[in-house]
């Protein structure tokens, strides 16, 4: 089990499979745990009760994954439309409202030389200087560093997940970026 | 298009990887809670189907269990009207009482509407 493929794992749970369900929530559940608390600005009690209720909602449709696109970005659409419709039942408005959901950002401006900072930093410091760095960033921009950074999606797949046009996913990467680059340059 | 911040952030997103996501971490019994909830509906689809099933039986009995009489109109009597004139067509259940009544029948036709009670009995005539 443990050697199939994601691929592999969700076409069984289609055919009813629950041992595969298993292996997958094993694989995942820390991920889509992050990124429901991130996108969604969750605290980790509520973000773990959407994050079982994404998995079921994966095992409802599980046969109707057509492999059109990985499995990763199937899952991480899976979980952002849960906690859409969460959203939609509860706080929607005021989601929408704060910025939660939709809308462009504005490129922010990066402080120049940041970025060379981190390559003379002795490599423990600098693991935790980051990490502690993405910890500061607005929910919203962690997301998309998820996605991009540690997901490995592309710009397209994460428009496709986040339902965002490419430019907004372009300009909260950049703004991560250019965050954290600032966070470096005042802290190292 | 999607190489040119990115670029410039090139360290930036080396020491990303490096420093690995600060992932929340779920617990270990997700998946089992998971697997239970995912189990629940199917567990609940089988009182129902139950339910179904002894519904149609209960239907299927009360068909084929109903008293044999009115299952089935009851069978024709023997056609009396081959030599017997029957004007209205009438259609007489049983065999010795048929012959009765389609013998007052008779007589009261011959006698005309309004004829009153027919005390004739024409079955010897027959």
């Amino acid at each position: 089990m443990e050697n199939l493929s994601d691929e592999t794992l969700i076409r069984s749970a289609g055919e009813g499979d629950s041992s595969a369900l298993g292996e997958l929530v094993t694989r995942y559940k820390d991920r889509v745990l992050t990124f429901m608390a991130w996108q969604f600005s969750l605290p980790p009690e509520e973000a773990l009760d959407m994050t079982q209720e994404v998995f079921l909602a994966v095992w409802k449709s599980a046969a109707s994954f057509r492999g059109e696109s990985l499995f990763k970005t199937w899952l991480f659409s899976v979980a952002r439309n849960t906690g859409l419709s969460y959203f939609r039942h509860y706080i929607a408005k005021k989601a929408e409202s704060a910025g939660l959901l939709f809308g462009d950002e504005e490129f922010e401006n990066i402080p120049d030389g940041a970025p060379g900072l981190l390559e003379e930093l002795e490599a423990g410091e600098r693991r935790a200087l980051v990490r502690a760095a993405v910890a500061s960033l607005p929910d919203k921009l962690k997301a998309a560093l998820l996605l991009r950074e540690w997901e490995g999606l592309s710009y397209e797949e994460m428009a496709e997940v986040l339902q965002v046009p490419v430019g907004t996913v372009r300009s909260r990467l950049h703004n991560a970026y250019a965050r954290l680059t600032k966070n470096f340059r005042e802290n190292v | 298009m999607n190489g040119d911040h990115e670029e410039l952030f090139r360290p930036l997103r080396a020491a990303l990887k490096e420093a690995g996501a600060p992932l929340l971490a779920a617990p270990a019994d997700l998946s089992r809670r998971v697997l239970e909830g995912a189990a629940a509906p199917r567990r609940g689809l089988w009182p129902a189907l139950a339910g179904a099933g002894l519904a149609a039986c209960m239907a299927a009995l009360l068909l084929f269990i109903s008293p044999s009489g009115d299952r089935s109109p009851a069978p024709a009597g023997p056609s009396l009207t081959e030599r017997f004139d029957n004007p209205f067509g009438a259609s007489v259940p049983g065999e010795a009482s048929g012959s009765d009544f389609l013998c007052r029948l008779s007589a009261r036709t011959v006698s005309g509407p309004g004829a009153g009670p027919v005390l004739i009995d024409l079955k010897e005539g027959i």
